[in-house]
């Protein structure tokens, strides 16, 4: 089942800060471990990657540094910065508060059971 | 760049004026392209087009690890593929990438170097030592701080220091004499207003211990002029007995010494008078160390 592409894009600054959290990484790797713990639910469409982490440095909540691969190629890796730390435990609990939101309407309310 | 891909660049080029949309399939020279073409800023563009570049690179490689039967072209078009819609991408980086922030960095890094070398050539331009003498830009060379520093007094936005005094004793048989050497610093943080030589040395009066006093708008030099019958020659050494130079400077103070040459006994003491007219004040070096040389 393919999914919405809006609902990957809601939710695309607080999965890529969630990927940088255990570690630094390049564009290419980001977009297969986000496919690997997704079990390959999130198959974005991989150039619109860029524009997420380049607003994210810009904004400083991420650094980006340039690292020799083995095949020679350089290859520029991002890093989460303190002020991105901030903004993912931000947005993490704004997810949670969304998902229970959500959760609520498709189980009927929040206090369906005390009415039926 | 090669001639077929400038042609590519112009087809290109046409059709996004004439307001297309990439539905159609493109190489990944076509994607990368179109999809950095927004960035205005070239360096910052050359940048993104490389980490684009390395990426559908990662893929291809990954397409044909995995599938060992794709050919080269296909493994080509499906990483293409695979980064969706060229001119979203596109309009997005060109977004966040503005070229006036870029043109602004060069700019002040321009402005930058214009300035300092403004500064160095107003420097070096007021260095009447470098200019009459020949001597190198820290000053004549023969200038002695000793470790004696004294009063500091703050002047109309100008902080006056005496920051080394010295009575200078030259061995018997050398042809230099012997006297006393005060270093004062003036600093402004306005450097545009520095204060010039020739407004220090009208100003300036150095009263020794002795009493005797040198206006240091006039100097005494000490100079030998080798002859050879009646041609004058190049003098052998030269030496500010009294008056004032500029020894050093920095970008918000320039250095002077005062030189005089009273008699020396120990504990002695030198002090500056400053008349500016509007302001007039005194510096005073305490206990002027005697530096022997050799």
């Amino acid at each position: 089942m393919k999914l919405d592409k809006g609902l990957i894009a809601g939710s695309s600054t607080m999965l890529v800060l969630k990927l940088l959290e255990s570690g630094d990484m390049y564009g290419y790797q980001m977009i297969e471990e986000l496919s690997r713990r997704s079990n390959q639910v999130f198959q974005m469409q991989e150039g619109t990657l860029y524009p997420i982490l380049h607003t994210l440095e810009k904004g400083k909540y991420l650094s980006a540094y340039e690292q020799q691969a083995p095949t020679g190629r350089m290859r520029k890796y991002y890093k989460l910065t303190r002020k991105g730390r901030q903004l993912l435990a931000e947005k993490q609990a704004e997810w949670e508060k969304f998902h229970r939101g959500v959760e609520d309407v498709l189980s009927g309310g929040a206090d369906a059971l005390s009415f039926s | 760049m090669e001639k077929d891909e400038k042609e590519k660049c112009r087809r290109l080029e046409c059709r996004e004026n004439a307001g297309g949309s990439g539905q159609t399939e493109l190489d990944s020279f076509q994607w990368l392209y179109i999809a950095t073409r927004g960035i205005r800023f070239k360096p910052d563009r050359a940048a993104v087009c490389r980490e684009l570049e390395a990426h559908l690179e990662d893929k291809r490689a990954d397409l044909q690890r995995i599938f060992p039967d794709l050919s080269p072209e296909e493994a080509e078009r499906r990483a293409v593929a695979s980064m969706g819609d060229a001119w979203e991408v596109r309009k997005q980086l060109a977004k966040i990438h503005k070229p006036w922030l870029g043109y602004l960095w060069r700019a002040s890094k321009w402005a930058a170097v214009v300035l300092v070398l403004i500064f160095a050539g107003v420097n070096i331009f007021k260095n009447d030592y470098y200019q009459f003498a020949g001597h190198p830009l820290g000053g004549y060379s023969s200038a002695v701080y000793g470790r004696t520093a004294g009063e500091k007094i703050r002047v109309g936005g100008y902080t006056f220091q005496i920051v080394g005094a010295a009575f200078v004793d030259y061995p018997e048989d050398s042809p230099y004499a012997d006297g006393i050497q005060i270093a004062f610093r003036v600093f402004t943080p306005r450097f545009w207003e520095k204060l010039d030589l020739t407004a220090l040395q009208e100003a300036l009066t150095l009263t020794a211990a002795d009493g005797q006093q040198w206006k240091m708008d006039r100097g005494e030099i000490n100079m030998e002029v080798p002859k050879d019958g009646d041609m004058v020659q190049a003098p052998s050494f030269w030496q500010l007995v009294c008056g004032l130079e500029r020894a050093s400077w920095t970008l918000f103070s320039d250095t002077y010494v005062a030189y005089g040459d009273p008699e020396w006994q120990e504990g002695d003491w030198a002090r500056l008078d400053f008349d500016f007219g509007a302001y007039s004040f005194s510096l005073t070096a305490d206990q002027i160390e005697w530096v022997m040389m050799e």
